[in-house]
């Protein structure tokens, strides 16, 4: 049942990847990605990680990608021109090398060792609200504040470039 | 006077800075008076800027000081000679108490690498100083005439200090890493003043050649020196790491060189075989020889007493002080001696037979200087030792002498140096005339003379030691180096002078005095070591164990004799030629009328140049708009606009990047994961 | 439920102390930003943080001590990294002093930013976690996108900004990806642990060669050459150099590249040793491509930034070769290299900036010309930068290449050390154009370009120049700080 599971939600997770890339319409593509995102969060699930799945729904599925048609819609960029393909044999170029790529990442699979198994001990709480805020805020303390500043930094960056381009506006209009 | 050594350099370059200020303060009132009268006419791109203007007195003055520097220099550089005479002789071959060996500070550290700055001052580092010195001054003095209707005076003595500056250390230096920064230090001087006229169209560019092609020189010197760090060994077998003279051409340690063979990119070979072949590399980018000598014909477009201190007398003459400096390391190496033996007498023949055909006062002279150059590495590869070095102090003498001879004709001549307009000159220049016969009979080895002496003894060497195929073509490079000497004699100063627009006339005394003192040099100097005698055999005899050279009478008369009637052929033939007015300016040689094509070559310098140009420059320049235009696209103006929105989504700027940039950035980028991944995982 | 264990981390101010100080001063900064808009107060608060950072690093130089359960590291290789980068961001707030305002780009924030961006470096450098590493790598980098789109209202620098987000998000998933296949096969992300987890490996006869851990430390490598812009993944340097405002692009030029490096020392002689002959060959042939690339390409531009550009690709290069040799003398002339070059490059571009008129779109090499006549002191100083990057005695430039070139060829990596000196002999063509360029011909304009060497860029441009010429005369002040740099194997 659960080898069942995993191989149809991560073709579920593959084919949906694929569809938001290929896809011409920007809406359908986020539409996609939100698929991608639910399928990986069951595989979290599949993991015994209920935390991190939820998170993954209710973080990535829900606000971001809601905030990301907001924008698309918004600005009107269902649409996206495809402009001419400058560069004739980057296409071709482009599907080889992933084709080549992809070849490898397999090959690579195949010949190397057995991923070392989890601790199977922990394996029940391992994914636990409980677990993950111990180690977050006691081993992982440092990398968890770190990140504060990362976001913090972001913050302050779309501030810069957003005001930039009102005043520039203004000024324009003035 | 050893705890003193270190003034010998450090006063020139207490010229360089006191010129330097002395220039900025003068910048800053000429932009004042500047200031004053607008309009005035501010640029100097006109060609003739060097002599466009009167007399600029700041010549006089910033050239005092800097001769003063370097006077000194000399002056100290003697008291130094006499102190090691003074020491005790050698009494056995090998021994040598003569030399001290000084560290002022702890230079580089990198590990357990150190390299002091200091000085190793022997019998072979206070010769070539006095050369450097001694010419150095005479030449520095010579330069406040030639110099005195030129706009940069100051920064022409500047350089010229700091070149005097660069070359002690080369010479003066106890480790290769001292060494290197003099020879890049001479080398970046040799840059600046070749390209010191920059207005005109050939400086600049002649420069940037001079500078690309010695550093491929300096790519070998380089390696050589990584080469020893990383192989030398003490007798006892641990490694030296170590870049000291004494320490690295100890004879134990010299000896590990031959021992131990390395694996250099999958070829064995001795360590000793691969060090010398790399300093020879060295060798032929600063000493000009085949195949890296094309750059020291371009670099006569500097000034004429940069030619003839750089150029002649002592920058060029770096590579065999090198040579000579590191013999234990070529003596373990035969196949690399006879390799610079070839390079040295292919050298001289080609250099010499170039020569030929040039009608350019000074690039005659320059081809003849990388011909005597060849002389000089060829004696070394034979293991000549002595006769190289003393072939190299007259020669610096005498060529410094014909150099400043031919600047001379030069300024008084209306800036032109084509020898088919000249003629006659001996009547309108007399001291320039005589002085310029007396360096002549130098080079051309004139009996009792210097270059008699030197280059006699390297040719009775050759004999002496087995070399006699080196030995008959060094004899005909001397013949060819007598004709073109006298083509030059009688173009230049004899006949009637062709071009009658130019008033020709004697330069001042700033420039013919110093003339004179190199012209009696010239005669004094085969005294250095005249046979029977030869005190330079004796003084460098601990460093290069060798023994005296004996005289040939047999030899030296058939060279003389050879060489004489190939003076007086090459003198009575172009005598008729102007004569019955078959030398014209922009007309070929005589010789090309007989000798067609073959004199084309001479005169095409060999194709060298053009080689270079298209195997090396033009694919290189190509390769390089090549990568520049298939992987670098720029993106084209037309879509760059400057009032477009910020990229984000709106249509154009979205079209920029989907139009493929970023996008092939990525496939780049993939491209090497690609390599990554198939590396790691198909091995 | 199981109880719960929460165990209080031990904060060790030793080992936070350099970047959380920087990153809660940018904060403080930020802050005196609402109240003032004097850019003079703000660069003397921000002059200051940096000099207190550093000298926070040499209360216990000399010292190794790690914290956090051995994420981070205090030890004297990052300590004298950190060193370089404080200096080089103190120069680069120096000479976009007065750049910004002439280019219309007046905000306070640019002060917080770039320091931002600096505390993240120094915690990339200190960092001897994967974890950390990526933050590390990730805090820096976002900063810095901000910092390239700075100029936004300019075409260019909105698509530089774009450019190198994406380019840089894509890197960042291979970070990752990398990092999951590491844990995945040693279960660990210290660095230190994973070297102890492949020695049981090995001790146990289990090869080492496993794939799956190949491709995690080639990832790694991977977006950390692109930190560095290794060839091939150095595509997106010229456009961004050219884009972002050029003191910004000066910053970037060094000082990422200084803590990416120190990084990749890091992760491959901490965590890889074992697995040294792997990497130094592929890499080896990657840092020839790009000492051959760089040099060569740069031949072919005429705009002087993407000429900087290019040759920066090149002394990635060059830099690439000591943290291969990966040996003590290697790690040591690289931190010598990156003073150097950190010093040449930074006074390069203050040149550069000294010209640049607001809103001129390009810069071309003829630009240059008659420099020397003009702004004769200017042009001596980007004189000793040209000589300097191109590697001619007695400036920093030799020494430093002289270091690694020796410490590659010590390390049996002779084919690379050759190619780096037949390389250096090539790029002395294109710095020399420049010299020839700004002395050797006048100016085409009958009005001459005003210069911009004001008082704070003067400043930064005599530092360099001083900074230059004494590690060119003597390295050995900075090379005993430098010796015997070992990096800390924690237990």
């Amino acid at each position: 049942m659960e080898t069942f599971l995993f191989i149809t939600t991560a073709i579920v997770a593959v084919g949906a990847a694929l569809a938001m890339v290929l896809s011409s319409n920007a809406v359908h593509s986020a539409l996609f990605l939100i698929l991608n995102f639910c399928s990986v969060a069951i595989l979290y699930f599949l993991l015994r990680a209920p935390f991190l799945g939820a998170v993954q729904v209710t973080v990535y599925a829900g606000a971001i990608m809601v905030l990301f048609l907001f924008v698309i819609m918004l600005l009107g960029a269902e649409n996206a021109e495809l402009g001419e393909e400058k560069i004739g044999w980057q296409k071709p170029a482009g599907l080889i090398l992933g084709v080549a790529l992809l070849a490898e990442i397999g090959y690579v699979a195949y010949r190397g060792t057995k991923l070392i198994d989890a601790p199977v001990a922990d394996a029940t709480n391992i994914g636990a609200p409980t677990t993950i805020s111990a180690k977050l805020f006691s081993t992982y303390l440092l990398p968890f504040e770190v990140i504060s500043i990362l976001l913090l930094i972001a913050v302050v960056g779309t501030v810069v470039l957003t005001r930039r381009r009102v005043v520039a506006r203004e000024e324009r209009q003035s | 006077m050893a705890e003193l050594i270190w003034l010998v350099p450090l006063l020139p370059l207490l010229g360089v800075v006191i010129n330097t200020l002395l220039g900025l303060n003068d910048l800053r009132r000429s932009r004042a008076n500047a200031h004053h009268d607008h309009g005035h006419d501010h640029g100097h791109g006109h060609a003739d800027a060097h002599h466009g203007h009167g007399d600029n007195p700041t010549s006089k003055r910033s050239g005092l000081i800097a001769s003063l520097m370097v006077g000194l220099g000399f002056v100290l550089t003697l008291v130094t000679l006499v102190e090691l005479l003074g020491m005790p002789a050698p009494t056995t071959l090998g021994e040598n108490n003569r030399w001290f060996d000084v560290t002022y500070w702890n230079w580089m550290a990198f590990g357990d690498l150190k390299i002091p700055f200091g000085f190793l001052i022997d019998q072979l580092s206070v010769t070539m100083m006095l050369l450097v010195t001694g010419v150095g001054t005479l030449i520095h003095l010579y330069a406040i005439g030639y110099m005195s209707h030129d706009e940069r005076p100051t920064r022409f003595f500047v350089y010229l200090n700091l070149f005097i500056v660069a070359m002690l250390m080369l010479v003066m230096g106890n480790n290769f890493v001292m060494l290197f920064l003099g020879w890049e230090g001479v080398g970046l001087c040799s840059f600046l003043l070749i390209g010191f006229w920059f207005e005109q169209r050939d400086p600049p560019w002649a420069s940037v050649k001079a500078f690309v092609t010695n550093r491929v020189g300096d790519f070998g010197l380089l390696m050589a020196m990584f080469a020893i760090y990383a192989l030398a060994r003490k007798p006892d077998g641990t490694f030296l790491h170590s870049l000291i003279f004494r320490e690295v051409l100890d004879q134990g340690t010299v000896f590990s060189l031959q021992q131990y063979s390395t694996f250099f990119m999958g070829t064995q070979y001795t360590a000793a075989g691969a060090i010398a072949f790399m300093l020879l590399l060295g060798v032929t980018g600063k000493s000009a020889q085949i195949p890296l000598f094309v750059w020291l014909p371009d670099a006569m477009a500097g000034p004429t007493p940069v030619s003839a201190l750089i150029h002649a007398a002592t920058m060029v003459t770096a590579g065999v002080y090198l040579m000579i400096r590191t013999h234990p390391i070529f003596e373990l190496a035969p196949s690399v001696q006879s390799t610079v033996t070839f390079i040295g007498v292919a050298t001289a023949l080609v250099a010499a037979s170039i020569a030929l055909g040039q009608y350019d006062i000074k690039k005659v002279l320059a081809f003849s200087t990388v011909s005597q150059l060849g002389f000089m590495v060829a004696a070394v590869g034979m293991g000549a030792y002595v006769a190289a070095m003393f072939h190299l102090l007259t020669h610096g003498i005498f060529k410094a002498l014909l150099f400043l001879g031919s600047g001379s004709v030069i300024h008084g001549f209306g800036n032109e140096q084509d020898m088919r307009k000249m003629g006659g000159l001996r009547k309108k220049m007399p001291t320039t005339f005589w002085t310029y016969i007396v360096g002549t009979m130098g080079l051309i080895g004139f009996p009792l003379i210097s270059g008699f002496w030197s280059k006699d003894e390297i040719i009775g060497h050759a004999f002496d030691h087995d070399h006699r195929t080196v030995g008959i073509l060094l004899i005909v490079g001397a013949v060819l180096t007598s004709f073109y000497m006298g083509r030059q004699i009688s173009m230049v100063f004899f006949g009637e002078q062709r071009d009658q627009h130019i008033h020709a006339h004697e330069s001042s005394r700033w420039m013919t005095a110093p003339l004179i003192g190199l012209a009696l040099l010239t005669l004094a100097s085969g005294l250095i070591n005249v046979p029977g005698w030869h005190p330079l055999t004796t003084w460098l005899e601990p460093i290069v164990e060798e023994e005296a050279a004996k005289f040939h009478l047999n030899i030296a008369a058939i060279v003389t004799i050879l060489g004489l009637l190939a003076f007086a052929a090459g003198f009575y033939l172009y005598n008729w030629a102007a004569k019955h007015k078959r030398i014209k300016p922009n007309q070929r040689d005589l010789l090309h009328h007989w000798g067609g094509d073959f004199y084309a070559i001479l005169e095409e310098k060999w194709g060298f140049d053009a080689l270079y140009n298209a195997v090396l420059v033009k694919p290189y320049k190509a390769l390089a708009s090549f990568f520049g235009k298939f992987f670098d696209v720029k993106i084209i103006d037309g879509i760059v606009n400057g009032t477009a929105e910020l990229v984000g989504l709106s249509g154009r700027g979205l079209r920029t990047f989907q139009s493929g940039y970023v996008r092939s950035y990525a496939l780049m980028f993939v491209i090497g994961v690609v390599i990554v991944l198939g590396f790691f995982a198909l091995r | 439920m199981n109880d719960l264990t929460f165990v209080t981390p031990e904060i060790n101010w030793t080992v936070l102390g350099m970047p959380a100080f920087l990153m809660i001063w940018a904060m403080l900064v930020l802050i005196v930003d609402m109240f003032t808009s004097d850019r003079r107060v703000l660069i003397t608060l921000s002059l200051i943080g940096l000099g207190v950072t550093a000298a926070l690093g040499a209360l216990d130089y000399g010292s190794t001590v790690s914290g956090f359960s051995d994420m981070l590291v205090f030890d004297k290789f990052g300590v004298l990294v950190n060193w370089i980068l404080l200096a080089g961001t103190a120069l680069t707030l120096l000479i976009a002093f007065d750049y910004m305002p002439r280019q219309n780009l007046n905000q306070g924030e640019f002060y917080p930013l770039v320091l931002f961006a600096t505390s993240g470096m120094l915690f990339l450098v200190q960092a001897t976690d994967l974890v950390t590493i990526f933050i590390g790598v990730e805090t820096l980098s976002i900063a810095l996108y901000v910092l390239t789109g700075f100029a936004v209202p300019q075409f260019k620098s909105g698509e530089a900004a774009i450019k190198y987000l994406l380019l840089g998000g894509f890197a960042a998933g291979f970070l990752v990806y990398g990092i999951a296949l590491i844990y995945g096969m040693t279960g660990k992300t210290n660095l230190a642990q994973i070297a102890t987890e492949l020695s049981t490996w090995q001790s146990t006869g289990k090869a080492l060669d496993d794939p799956i851990l190949l491709a995690g430390v080639g990832f790694v490598l991977i977006a950390l050459g692109f930190k560095v812009s290794m060839f091939p993944f150095h595509a997106w340097t010229p456009d961004v150099y050219e884009g972002a405002p050029t003191p910004v692009t000066a910053y970037m030029s060094v000082a990422t590249k200084g803590a990416a490096f120190a990084a990749m020392l890091r992760f491959l002689n901490v965590a890889f040793p074992a697995l040294k002959p792997e990497w130094q060959l592929l890499f080896g042939l990657f840092a020839a491509a790009t000492m051959v690339y760089g040099n060569i390409v740069a031949v072919a531009q005429s705009n002087l930034k993407r000429m900087l550009a290019y040759s920066s690709i090149a002394h990635a290069g060059y830099m690439l070769l000591g943290v291969l040799a990966a040996s003590e003398k290697g790690i040591s002339a690289f931190t010598v290299y990156l003073l150097a070059y950190t010093l040449t490059n930074l006074g390069a571009f203050a040149v550069l900036i000294a010209l640049e008129n607001r809103g001129m779109p390009v810069f071309e090499l003829k630009d240059l010309r008659g420099l020397g006549k003009r702004s004769p002191l200017l042009a001596l100083a980007m004189t000793v930068f040209m000589f300097s990057l191109a590697g001619v005695p007695p400036t920093a430039g030799f020494a430093s290449k002289f270091g690694i070139f020796r410490a590659a060829w010590d390390a049996n990596l002779d084919y690379l050390a050759i190619i780096g000196v037949i390389t250096s002999v090539v790029s002395a063509f294109f710095y020399l154009r420049v010299i020839v360029t700004m002395w050797m011909r006048d100016a085409e304009a009958t009005e001459p370009q005003p210069t911009y060497a004001t008082a704070s860029l003067s400043l930064g441009v005599l530092v360099a120049v001083i900074g230059i010429v004494a590690v060119g005369i003597a390295p050995n002040i900075f090379t005993d700080l430098a010796k015997a740099l070992v990096l800390t194997v924690a237990q």
